[in-house]
């Protein structure tokens, strides 16, 4: 479940001023199986090791242990185009009831596909996913601290949104 | 199901076409990172954040650097690496009220900036709404917020007494996907000597590209004028006629229709339906022989305005997104914002001919609801009698007519094209580098408040003479605060998907509004009256 506020609209996602929500899916002998699959805010990726910030603590975790990872730059811009696209069909809908013809709702299809796929589409480009399209290194520019981890920095008085 | 087995089989490929065509079109956001100094020479850059080596963070509208100081300069706010806010310079508006942050470049990590990007054209695409304005919102603004003045640039001149405005530019190009020529009449305009002035304004919350405005010299005779048929072509009139006869839903509207002058037939909107249909009959006796062309000054309502404004309140913070849809190429979202508009039509003008049919003549679609435009439509010569029916059909309470006329035409003539001699800036945010309007790929870009006087040296011509305005460009809506309240992204879907069902239930709301829409646009201005 990824919270509200690391679903930011595009526009938003440009000034944001924290990291972009991030899941990893690690393996790890140690680890029982209900621990592997973190998630939370990237804070920085350095030295092979990616640091989330939870909502409890600030994890590091070491790149070697990341089957997967998947990044949530913003929020998909899914909602509108089917609605609009499915409201538009209505009339081939009524159409189709009167004339009792199901050219009607053919001719319409486009309309409604296109709107589902459109959706599709745009629910794609909202993340980026590792190791399917990127390396572990083209997320870190969407980490809170792309330059690294500052010295000095208290993970206690880390906060998320 | 019959049907379908008889669709012929090329559709399907077709159809094929229309799904891929649409199916690339994944919104990304591009952030590139770099480190000091950006380039070779100065610069100055918009909307970056700025992350120090210590952690904090700047957000800034503006970013200054020099590559001779060790220092750069920006606007916005400051966050520390936990992103509390240290400090801020501008109000949440983005208007400077403070002093400048003075940031080390020594201490600067990297400096990010972001773009979306839409994969369909392979191009970056700004956002092309700018949002959250609030500079100088007045009362009658926020009273009325679908009211806030706002259009396209507006341009002033001289008419012999008072400096008025005389046109408004490309009033439909409300992005560069809209982007078009316009070709306005001044037809008030009074030019004195050698020298021709036009004061151009942003009256609005509103960004304008410019890329002419040039001046159209039309020479006529006297007792003529000159008037374009909207198709590129100019015909001197002659015995023009007033109408005898007018009748509208709301009884004789004759006095109002013999001038131009600024009082206007005007007839309230359907209190059902938004796009009902009115119509005003008009009489004219003893027609001339010869080609002859209806002349008809007006301009929209509000109604437009409030309508286009009210949809992007719908859309809210995705407005910005929607546009970039547009601009890349979304024929299926520009055909949903397009239909709006086809539902609420132009002027239609009908003739009566000697069956009493009704034929049309034409039509009228010019938008902008701020200065009424002078049109002609060629009458066919077969509808020609010596009393002359001609029936106007519109949307009720959408169009402002202020002028009707008959006249006879003469020859067709080529316009004198001038272009700006001298442009200064008299009141100006500083964006535009000299020379202005002399390039279109280096058009002139305008912020609210901006003046600027351009001007024009008439060519020596013995007699009288009609000038247009020509000019060219677009301009992007600042999103109103106001309006994200009203975000909603269901009655967006109603607005663009179901607009014939929208315009029956808006119907109400707009009638509440109806009556002080003109007085509230008016007194919104960003600026006062020049």
């Amino acid at each position: 479940m990824i919270p509200a506020s690391y679903l930011q609209s595009p526009a938003d996602a440009t000034i944001g001023i924290k990291g972009s929500w991030i899941v990893l899916n690690t393996h790890n002998d140690t680890l029982p199986p209900a621990e592997e699959s973190i998630s939370g805010e990237l804070i920085a990726i350095q030295s092979d090791t990616v640091y989330l910030l939870t909502d409890s603590a600030l994890i590091a975790v070491n790149s070697s242990m990341i089957n997967s990872a998947v990044l949530y730059l913003f929020k998909p811009q899914t909602a509108i185009t089917p609605i609009i696209a499915g409201l538009s069909y209505v009339p081939n809908v009524i159409g189709a009831i009167a004339k009792a013809e199901g050219a009607f709702l053919l001719i319409g299809a486009p309309l409604l596909i296109t709107g589902a796929l459109m959706s599709a589409i745009e629910s794609a480009g909202n993340v980026m996913k590792y190791p399917d399209k990127y390396q572990l290194t083209d997320l870190t520019k969407f980490a809170r601290f792309p330059q690294g981890l500052p010295s000095g920095l208290d993970p206690e008085k880390l906060h998320l949104k | 199901m019959k049907y379908i087995k008889s669709i012929p089989g090329f559709l399907l490929p077709v159809l094929l076409a229309i799904l891929l065509f649409n199916t690339r079109c994944a919104t990304t956001l591009v952030r590139e990172l770099r480190q000091p100094p950006l380039a070779s020479v100065d610069s100055s850059i918009t909307n970056v954040k700025v992350h120090m080596k210590d952690g904090s963070l700047y957000v800034l509208a503006i970013f200054d650097m020099d590559n001779n100081s060790d220092t750069a300069y920006g606007f916005g706010t400051y966050y520390d690496q936990y992103r509390n806010v240290i400090k801020f310079n501008t109000d949440p508006s983005g208007q400077w009220i403070d002093d400048r942050f003075l940031i080390p470049m020594p201490d600067i990590a990297l400096i990010e900036m972001n773009k979306i990007k839409n994969n369909m054209t392979g191009k970056i695409i700004g956002i092309t709404l700018v949002s959250a304005a609030t500079i100088g919102v007045t009362a009658y603004c926020l009273a009325n917020p679908k009211a806030c003045f706002g259009s396209c640039p507006t341009f002033y001149s001289w008419d012999g007494t008072d400096t008025t405005l005389m046109a408004e530019g490309f009033s439909s190009s409300i992005l560069r996907k809209y982007e078009q020529e316009d070709i306005d009449m001044l037809y008030s305009a009074c030019s004195t000597d050698s020298t021709f002035n036009l004061r151009l304004t942003n009256e609005a919350l509103e960004t304008h590209v410019i890329r002419y405005a040039d001046v159209m010299v039309l020479p006529r005779g006297d007792g003529e004028r000159v008037f374009s048929d909207g198709k590129g072509s100019f015909f001197r009139t002659y015995d023009i006629t007033a109408p005898l006869e007018c009748q509208s839903p709301e009884g004789d509207c004759l006095e109002k229709l013999r001038l131009m002058d600024k009082r206007e037939r005007y007839g309230p909107s359907d209190p059902e339906n938004l796009i009902a249909k009115e119509s005003v009959e008009i009489t004219f006796a003893d027609v001339p022989q010869g080609e002859l062309g209806f002349i008809i000054g007006c301009r929209q309502s509000f109604m437009t305005t409030y309508l286009f404004y009210q949809g992007l309140a719908y859309l809210g913070k995705s407005a910005g997104y929607f546009a970039a849809r547009i601009e890349s190429g979304d024929k299926f979202l520009q055909r949903k914002f397009d239909r709006i508009k086809d539902l609420l039509g132009g002027i239609e003008v009908f003739v009566q001919d000697p069956r009493g049919r009704w034929i049309k003549a034409g039509e009228i679609a010019e938008s902008g609801p701020i200065a009424s435009d002078v049109h002609l439509i060629m009458l066919p010569d077969e509808l020609r009698s010596e009393n002359m029916n001609i029936r106007l059909r519109m949307t009720k309470g959408l169009w402002r007519i202020d002028y009707v006329a008959l006249g006879r035409l003469g020859q067709e003539v080529d316009p004198i094209l001038v272009e700006p001699t001298d442009v200064v800036a008299k009141n100006s945010a500083g964006m535009n580098t000299p020379p202005l309007l002399k390039d279109p790929q280096n058009p002139l870009v305008t912020l609210p408040g901006d003046v600027y006087e351009i001007k024009y040296e008439i060519p020596d011509l013995s007699g009288s003479y009609d000038l247009f305005l020509k000019s060219r460009g677009y301009y992007l809506e600042w999103i109103r605060e106001p309006w994200l309240e009203e975000e909603n992204h269901v009655m967006a879907a109603i607005f663009f998907g179901l607009p014939k069902l929208y315009m029956k239930n808006a119907s109400k709301d707009f009638k509440k509004a109806e009556a002080t829409l003109e007085e509230s646009f008016w007194k919104s201005r960003y600026v006062g009256k020049n």
